[in-house]
C-alpha cells in the first residue's frame, strides 16, 4: 500500500485554464512580450552587424516600407495560403500540401501559357480566352491535387497529413520534368514564358500588385462567410469537433470532407493562376519556397480567425522585407540573423498566448499524501476546458 | 453581421493604407553622366556609388561564396567602403529576382546578379529602370535583348580547364610510363552537372587539353542533374572508377562528392573552383577557377564613369579572371607546373586554340561549319556559324559571340554514360 502511494507521480508544473484575466492584461502581456523580443532582437542585430541601433531599426522600416505595394503582395500571398488551408484545419483535417496544390495550378498554367500562345497572340479577345483556360486549368488542377488525399482518406482512411506533404513532394518533380521538356532540355527551365509579346500575361490596372490583393482579400471575405454564415461551414466545423456526432445527426461524412477539400483546392488555384499570369510568368520547384507552412504557423497563431491572420501576415511580411534589408545592408551574407529575429518574435508571441490562457503551477515536493491525489482532481476538468477552447 | 461588417471594414482600412502609402513613393532618378571620379591611383574619389548584388544561395554556396569574396576584393581594389555594397542572398530565380532588383534599383547605381535563371527577371527590372545598370553572369540574352544598361559576363574558363586537362594528361602519361595503365585503357572519367552547353564546353575543353600530351586518352562522363548533389557526385565518381574503369577523374559540379570518392578510392582528381589540396592530400592534381575580381572592377568603373558597361564581357587568362589554384603537392607527374605555364603563355599570345578542329573530330568528320545555339530566342537551334579559320588554323570560335558557352558538339573519345535522350 505504501509502495503504490510512493509511486504516484507529481508533475513539477501544473496548468489550469484561466478566466479571470481581463482583456486590457492581456493585450498588455502580448505587447510586453513583443516589447522585449524585439529588444532582444535589435541587440542581437547589433552584435551581429556591429552597427548602431538607430542605424539598424533605420533599415528595418525602409526596407519594409520602401515599396509599400511589395509589402502589401507578401502578406496578401501568406494570407491567401492561410486561406487556402483553413477551411481544411477547422474540419481538422490536416492538408500540408498547400505548397504542391498551388505548384500544380501555376503549373498547368504555364503550360497552357506556352503551347496556346499563337492562339493568344491573334487578338485581345483571344488573350482573354487563353487568360480564362489558364484560370480553368489551374482551378481544376489544384482541387484535382486537393482532393486525392482527401478521397483516400475518406474511403480508405490514410493519413492526410503524411499524403498532402507526399503530393508535394510530386508536384515539385512534375515542375523539374515539365521544365526540363520546355526548354527541350537545353537548360533547366524556359524561364519566363512570352517576355516580348506578354501573350497569357494579366494586366493589373494602376500596378502589377493591385489585381492579386484585391483578389485574395475577397478570398478571405468569402472564406469568412463561408465558415461562419452557411450551412456548409458549419457542417464542416461539427465534422472537425467530432465525426461521430457529425455521423448522428445524419451528416454525409465523406461529401463533406471531400467538398471542402475541393475548395481548399480552389484558392490553391487561384494563387497558382495569379503566380503564372502575374506574379512570376514562370516556375520552378521552390516558386512556393515555404509558404505552405508558414501558412499553418499563422492559422494556429491567429486562431483560425481571418482578421487576425490578415495581420499576422502583415507582421511577417513586414518583418520578412525589414530584416532583409538589414542583412543585405551590413553584407551578411546568409538570411540567418533574419530567421532568428523572425523566430523569436514569434516564439513570444506562442509563449505570451500560453501565458494569456493558462495559469501555471509549480508543484514543490511535500511530504503530504494527498497532494498528488489533489492534482489528479483537476485533470478531467482541465481537459474538458481544453475542449471548450478548441471549439 | 456586426462582426462580419468590422471585419470588411478593417479590410478596407487596409486596402486604403496600401494606397495612400504608394502615393508618396517617389522614383529615384540617377543622371547618367556617372557619380564620381577616380584619382591617380584609380581609386574612386568620392564614394557615392552604391552597387547592388543578388546571389541565389547564401555564402555557404561555394559558387556563391566566389562572387560575395571577388566583390569584396574590387570594392577594396577601388578604395570604395563597404557600406557601398547592398547584398541580397537566398534570392530566388522567380519573381523575387524582380523585385530585388527593383528595390537596389532605387538606390543603387549598379546591380549585379550571380546565377543563370535570374536572367529573365533582370531584363524585366533594367526595362523598368534604364538609369541604373543591369549585369548578370552566365546569361545569354543581353545581345539580343540590346539594352543600353543590360549585360552578360562569363570568362572563358574552358581555357583553364585545357591547362587543367593538360595536367591531366600528364599525369597519364606518368601512369602509363609507371605501369599502372596501359596507353589504351588510358580512360578519364567525369561527373557533369546537367548536359549544357557550360558543362559540354567544359568537359571537350579538359579533355582536348589532356589529349594534346596524351594522344590515346579517352573520356567518360556521368551527370548528376543537379549543380549541388554530394551524394550523386560522389556515387557518380565511385560508378567511373569501379565500372567504367577510369584512372583520373574531374569534375564540373560543386561538392565534395567526387574530390572525396577520389582520395578513398586514390584515383587522382582535377578538381573545379576550390583547391582540394588540404581534405584530398594525396589525389588532388589541380584545379582551375573563374575569378571575378576584374569584372566587378569593371563594372563598378564603367558605372562611376557613366560609361556603358560591355554587352557581352568575357574574361580571360589575360584579364585575370581564368586562373589554375596551385597545384598539388603528392599526385601532379613532375614537370607539369613548367608545362602548365609554357601552353598558358601559349593560349594568351593566341599560338594555340582550346577548340583547334585540327584536334578533334565529331563523328569521324573536322569540323568546317557549325551552327551553334548562340541567340537565346526560345527555338533551341543553331543560328550562328562559329568555325573560324585564322592565321590558317580552323578553331571553333567559343565565348566571342556571346560571352556564355555554346560549344554543345559531342566530340570523338568522348563517352556520355547517362545522358538523357
Amino acid at each position: 500500500m505504501n509502495k503504490e502511494n510512493k509511486k504516484v507521480h507529481t508533475p513539477l508544473f501544473t496548468t489550469f485554464k484561466r478566466f479571470d484575466m481581463p482583456k486590457w492584461q492581456g493585450i498588455l502581456i502580448r505587447v510586453g512580450a513583443i516589447a522585449i523580443s524585439i529588444i532582444i532582437s535589435l541587440i542581437i542585430a547589433m552584435i551581429v552587424c556591429q552597427g548602431k541601433p538607430i542605424d539598424i531599426a533605420k533599415f528595418f522600416f525602409e526596407g519594409a516600407t520602401i515599396r509599400p505595394w511589395k509589402l502589401f503582395l507578401d502578406a496578401a500571398i501568406l494570407l491567401g495560403f492561410g486561406m487556402a488551408i483553413l477551411p481544411a484545419f477547422k474540419m481538422r483535417y490536416w492538408n500540408m500540401g498547400a505548397n504542391g496544390q498551388v505548384l500544380v495550378g501555376s503549373l498547368v498554367s504555364i503550360i497552357i501559357m506556352f503551347y496556346l500562345k499563337d492562339f493568344g497572340m491573334k487578338s485581345g479577345f483571344n488573350n482573354f480566352l487563353l487568360l480564362v483556360f489558364m484560370f480553368a486549368g489551374s482551378l481544376l488542377a489544384s482541387i484535382i491535387w486537393a482532393v486525392i488525399p482527401a478521397i483516400f482518406k475518406t474511403f480508405f482512411g490514410t493519413n492526410e497529413t503524411l499524403f498532402t506533404l507526399m503530393m508535394n513532394y510530386i508536384a515539385s518533380a512534375l515542375v523539374a520534368y515539365v521544365n526540363y521538356v520546355l526548354a527541350k532540355g537545353a537548360k533547366e527551365s524556359p524561364g519566363v514564358i512570352n517576355m516580348d509579346t506578354q501573350t497569357g500575361w494579366l494586366h493589373s490596372p494602376i500596378n502589377e500588385y493591385f489585381i492579386p490583393i484585391v483578389v485574395i482579400i475577397l478570398v478571405a471575405v468569402f472564406i469568412h462567410i463561408y465558415m461562419t454564415k452557411t450551412k456548409h461551414g458549419y457542417e464542416a466545423i461539427v465534422l472537425g469537433d467530432s465525426i461521430n456526432t457529425a455521423r448522428y445527426v445524419g451528416m454525409n461524412t465523406k461529401k463533406i470532407m471531400i467538398r471542402t477539400l475541393i475548395l481548399s483546392g480552389a484558392i490553391c488555384g487561384i494563387i497558382g493562376f495569379l503566380f503564372t499570369s502575374v506574379i512570376n510568368h514562370s516556375i520552378n520547384t521552390t516558386t512556393c519556397g515555404s509558404l505552405g507552412f508558414t501558412a499553418v504557423l499563422i492559422a494556429w497563431l491567429s486562431n483560425f480567425n481571418p482578421l487576425i491572420m490578415a495581420l499576422v501576415s502583415f507582421a511577417l511580411a513586414f518583418l520578412t522585407l525589414g530584416t532583409s534589408k538589414i542583412t543585405a545592408s551590413y553584407q551578411l551574407g546568409s538570411n540567418n540573423l533574419s530567421s532568428v529575429i523572425i523566430g523569436l518574435i514569434f516564439f513570444s508571441i506562442l509563449i505570451s498566448e500560453f501565458f494569456i490562457r493558462y495559469k501555471v503551477k509549480i508543484n514543490i515536493k511535500r511530504k503530504e499524501k494527498e497532494e498528488p491525489q489533489k492534482v489528479e482532481k483537476v485533470e478531467p476538468q482541465e481537459i474538458e476546458t481544453v475542449k471548450e477552447e478548441v471549439k | 453581421m456586426k462582426k462580419l461588417i468590422k471585419s470588411l471594414f478593417a479590410l478596407l482600412m487596409v486596402a486604403a493604407l496600401a494606397l495612400s502609402v504608394t502615393a508618396c513613393t517617389t522614383k529615384n532618378d540617377d543622371d547618367e553622366d556617372g557619380v564620381g571620379t577616380f584619382n591617380e591611383n584609380g581609386e574612386l574619389k568620392d564614394a557615392n556609388v552604391k552597387i547592388g548584388l543578388i546571389c541565389l544561395h547564401d555564402d555557404s554556396s561555394t559558387y556563391d561564396k566566389n562572387f560575395i569574396n571577388s566583390m569584396y576584393r574590387a570594392l577594396n581594389n577601388l578604395g570604395i567602403q563597404r557600406t557601398s555594397l547592398e547584398l541580397h542572398t537566398g534570392v530566388g530565380e522567380d519573381s523575387s529576382c524582380l523585385e530585388k532588383a527593383r528595390e537596389l534599383a532605387a538606390t543603387c547605381n549598379v546591380v549585379f546578379a550571380d546565377s543563370f535563371g535570374h536572367e529573365d527577371f533582370m531584363i524585366q527590372a533594367a526595362k523598368q529602370f534604364p538609369n541604373v545598370n543591369f549585369c548578370h553572369a552566365t546569361g545569354t540574352k543581353a545581345h539580343t535583348e540590346n539594352l543600353d544598361n543590360y549585360s552578360n559576363a562569363f570568362a572563358s574558363i574552358y581555357e583553364g580547364r585545357y591547362l587543367a586537362g593538360v595536367a591531366a594528361g600528364l599525369k597519364l602519361n606518368e601512369m602509363i610510363k609507371d605501369g599502372k595503365c596501359t596507353a589504351e585503357t588510358a580512360v578519364m572519367g567525369y561527373v557533369g552537372a546537367f548536359p549544357y552547353a557550360e558543362v559540354v564546353s567544359g568537359y571537350t575543353s579538359f579533355y582536348l587539353g589532356a589529349k594534346s600530351v596524351c594522344p590515346t586518352v579517352t573520356m567518360k562522363v556521368r551527370y548528376t542533374n543537379s549543380w549541388y548533389d554530394f551524394d550523386a557526385e560522389k556515387a557518380a565518381a565511385e560508378a567511373l572508377i569501379n565500372t567504367d574503369k577510369c584512372v583520373l577523374i574531374s569534375q564540373h559540379a560543386d561538392s565534395y562528392g567526387a574530390p572525396e570518392a577520389c582520395e578513398a578510392a586514390k584515383v587522382p582528381n582535377i578538381t573545379y573552383n576550390g583547391s582540394t589540396v588540404s581534405k584530398c592530400p594525396n589525389t588532388y592534381v589541380v584545379s582551375s577557377k573563374i575569378d571575378w575580381t576584374p569584372y566587378f572592377e569593371y563594372m563598378i568603373k564603367q558605372t562611376v564613369k557613366g560609361e556603358k558597361i560591355d554587352t557581352d564581357w568575357t574574361g580571360t587568362i589575360a584579364t585575370g579572371s581564368v586562373k589554375l589554384n596551385t597545384i598539388g603537392k603528392k599526385a601532379p607527374a613532375s614537370g607539369t607546373q613548367a608545362k602548365i605555364d609554357e601552353v598558358k603563355a601559349k593560349l594568351q599570345n593566341g599560338s594555340v586554340k582550346v577548340f583547334d578542329c585540327s584536334t578533334f573530330t565529331v563523328g569521324g568528320v573536322h569540323l568546317t561549319e557549325y551552327l551553334a545555339d548562340v541567340d537565346d530566342d526560345g527555338t533551341f537551334t543553331g543560328e550562328t556559324n562559329v568555325i573560324k579559320t585564322v592565321n590558317g588554323v580552323t578553331f571553333f570560335d567559343e565565348s566571342s559571340y556571346r560571352s556564355a558557352p555554346y560549344f554543345d558538339l559531342r566530340i570523338d573519345g568522348i563517352t556520355e554514360i547517362n545522358a538523357a535522350s
